[in-house]
């Protein structure tokens, strides 16, 4: 009875050291000698009055401070066992070698990308380099303290489990881990508080830091982006041709040249290729979308247009009926051509025409300022969001031109003896001059800035001019009826 | 009641029963549960651990009766601890006393706004 009792307490007191478990289990045997020598009790009326051996063992394992959580073990199990060594030769083998291999390995790559950093990030300015590499460092120390924290907590958790299911006491060796721990090492020393203001900081700079990434990116964008390429693609076409493009980086230049056949000289950028093909008399450019799409070059192009550039010859005996141009991030520059229809257009560039002949022409842009330099044409229409417009020397019919943020300068239109139809500027912020345009109607708004109307000619009178702006002033001197 | 006062007190409570004389475990036990009315299985860990400090010490006395019984008695270490827990454990009980006394009346001028 006696003994049957004892046992079951030393395995409900298992996981106590052995000599710890012992003498708890020496006060019960005395405790039963006791009993039966000095008070005449029998063994059972002695566990009568004595706790169940589960009772006593919770109450004495608490008072050792052990976790209740973990259900007393009732001895080794031959099912655990083959399962811990199962797991030893099938996984551990390999999965502890490549955790702590996983760990060198972070720290390493980490700790090389924490050392490149200020190479590339010069030109953000010396103390946003600074600071991020300092910021980064202090985030790559905690990273491998945790990884190598991660590690050791793997390895005390395999091996409690090892002990758990061998019944082996373990008190000991889990608590020499722990001291392996640098968050134990960390806290001992009573550096929690410093870690915790290195965390503080590396929070804080790590907006920072992830900025900066952005801006060597960038750095580096542009610098792979100077290992450019350069192609030259040339056709051969009797008869009047069409112009097609659209690009998604870089600049578009047409001209005129003393030769015999059409030439396509690109300047790319190896991840953003353009592709060109001449069929039934129209000359393609453009990005192939597919491979833009997949390889993320937009992002490039964000970088790269800055030198990248297409430009194509036309042989100056060559006719282009049409025009049709579309860049995306690059300025469109045109000069010299007599054709039925042009149109030009780009998002993040400007638009420059020269010498350009056609019944209509439109130039568009959304960040760009357009520029139209001795433009003949029945219309005239240039819209840009956010930059300034220039018409001069030019002829035309109908002209209209629109920004939202820019000024607008139209002078030399037409002669007093040739007027053409009207003219409309309208723009946002920004002033208005005209000098020296005739035609019938104008029309010139702006809401932020000044009106200058003026033309020298006394002789032409406009049948409506119709001027506004809100916040600027109004110098408009022409004859009128 | 309090884990962290209870165990406190039942420390005090071995040292002060040692202080008087030598006992043996069960003994012990009796004694503290005469009035206390606490588990056999929370007094053995409390002097085991009060020997692994060097509080207690231990020693064999042979028996007529049966076997040799292990005998609990203070260190000097362990009188010294003793004597200091005692007086704090009366001041504290002085001033719960007061404050249980007079229904958590105190003295207004010593406590600020």
């Amino acid at each position: 009875m006696k003994k049957t009792f004892l046992n079951e307490l030393r395995q409900h007191l298992a996981q106590l050291e052995e000599n710890e478990r012992e003498e708890i289990l020496a006060f019960y045997e005395e405790r039963f000698e006791i009993g039966t020598s000095y008070e005449g009790k029998t063994e059972e009326e002695i566990i009568d009055e004595l706790e169940s051996p589960a009772q006593i063992a919770k109450n004495v394992l608490r008072s050792y401070g052990y976790s209740m959580k973990t259900p007393v073990e009732k001895g080794p199990s031959t099912g655990g066992m083959v399962m811990v060594v199962l797991f030893d030769v099938l996984v551990a083998i390999w999965l502890v070698p490549m955790l702590f291999w996983l760990a060198v390995n972070l720290s390493i790559t980490l700790g090389q990308l924490v050392f490149s950093l200020p190479g590339g990030a010069t030109n953000a300015g010396q103390i946003l380099s600074v600071l991020a590499m300092l910021s980064a460092l202090a985030i790559w120390v905690l990273i491998v303290l945790w990884l190598y924290d991660a590690f050791i907590g793997f390895i005390t958790w395999l091996i409690r489990w090892h002990v758990r299911v061998f019944g082996i006491s373990h008190k000991s060796l889990m608590r020499m881990l722990k001291k392996f721990r640098a968050s134990y090492w960390i806290k001992r020393q009573g550096f929690n508080r410093p870690k915790n203001v290195i965390k503080g900081i590396a929070a804080v700079t790590l907006l920072v830091t992830a900025s900066s990434f952005f801006i060597v990116e960038g750095a580096s964008a542009i610098q792979t982006g100077q290992t450019l390429a350069d192609y030259e693609e040339s056709y051969v076409s009797e008869t009047p041709i069409a112009i097609e493009t659209d690009l998604d980086t870089g600049g578009l230049d047409i001209r005129r040249y003393d030769g015999e056949s059409i030439v396509v000289e690109k300047t790319v950028h190896e991840e953003a290729d353009v592709d060109i093909s001449f069929e039934d008399g129209t000359l393609l450019i453009e990005n192939a979308f597919d491979d833009r799409f997949f390889t993320f070059n937009w992002l490039f192009s964000l970088f790269d247009h800055r030198d990248a550039k297409t430009t194509v010859f036309i042989p100056e005996s060559l006719d282009v009926e049409h025009f049709d141009l579309k860049a995306t991030n690059g300025t469109i520059d045109v000069e010299g051509f007599f054709s039925t229809s042009f149109k030009a257009r780009t998002s993040n560039g400007a638009v420059e025409l020269t010498d350009i002949e056609s019944e209509d022409v439109a130039a568009n842009s959304s960040n760009g300022r357009i520029s139209l330099n001795t433009i003949t044409a029945e219309s005239i229409e240039a819209e840009t969001s956010n930059g300034r417009i220039s018409l001069r020397d030019s002829n035309a019919e109908t002209i209209e031109l629109r920004t939202s943020n820019g000024h607008i300068t139209i002078e030399r239109i037409n002669t007093a003896e040739n007027p053409g139809a009207s003219f409309k500027t309208i723009t946002s912020n920004g002033s208005i001059e005209a000098f020296n345009v005739y035609t019938s109607e104008a029309e010139l708004k702006t809401t932020n800035g000044n009106i200058d109307f003026e033309n020298e000619d006394r002789s032409h009178r406009f049948t409506t001019v119709d001027y506004h702006t809100t916040n600027g002033n109004a110098h408009v001197d022409v004859p009128r009826d | 009641m309090d884990k962290q006062l209870k165990k406190g007190v039942l420390q005090l409570c071995v040292l002060s029963l040692l202080s008087e004389r030598d006992m043996y475990g069960y003994q012990l036990y009796q004694h503290i549960n005469a009035t206390l009315a606490i588990s056999e299985s929370t007094t053995y860990p409390i002097l085991r651990k009060l020997v692994g400090k060097g509080l207690v010490d231990t020693y064999l006395e042979p028996s007529t009766q049966g076997p040799a019984r292990k005998y609990f008695t203070l260190s000097d270490k362990g009188r010294l601890l003793q004597e200091t827990l005692k007086k704090e454990w009366q001041t504290f009980k002085q001033n719960v006393d007061t404050l249980i006394g007079t229904g958590g009346e105190h003295n207004e001028e010593d406590i600020p706004e």
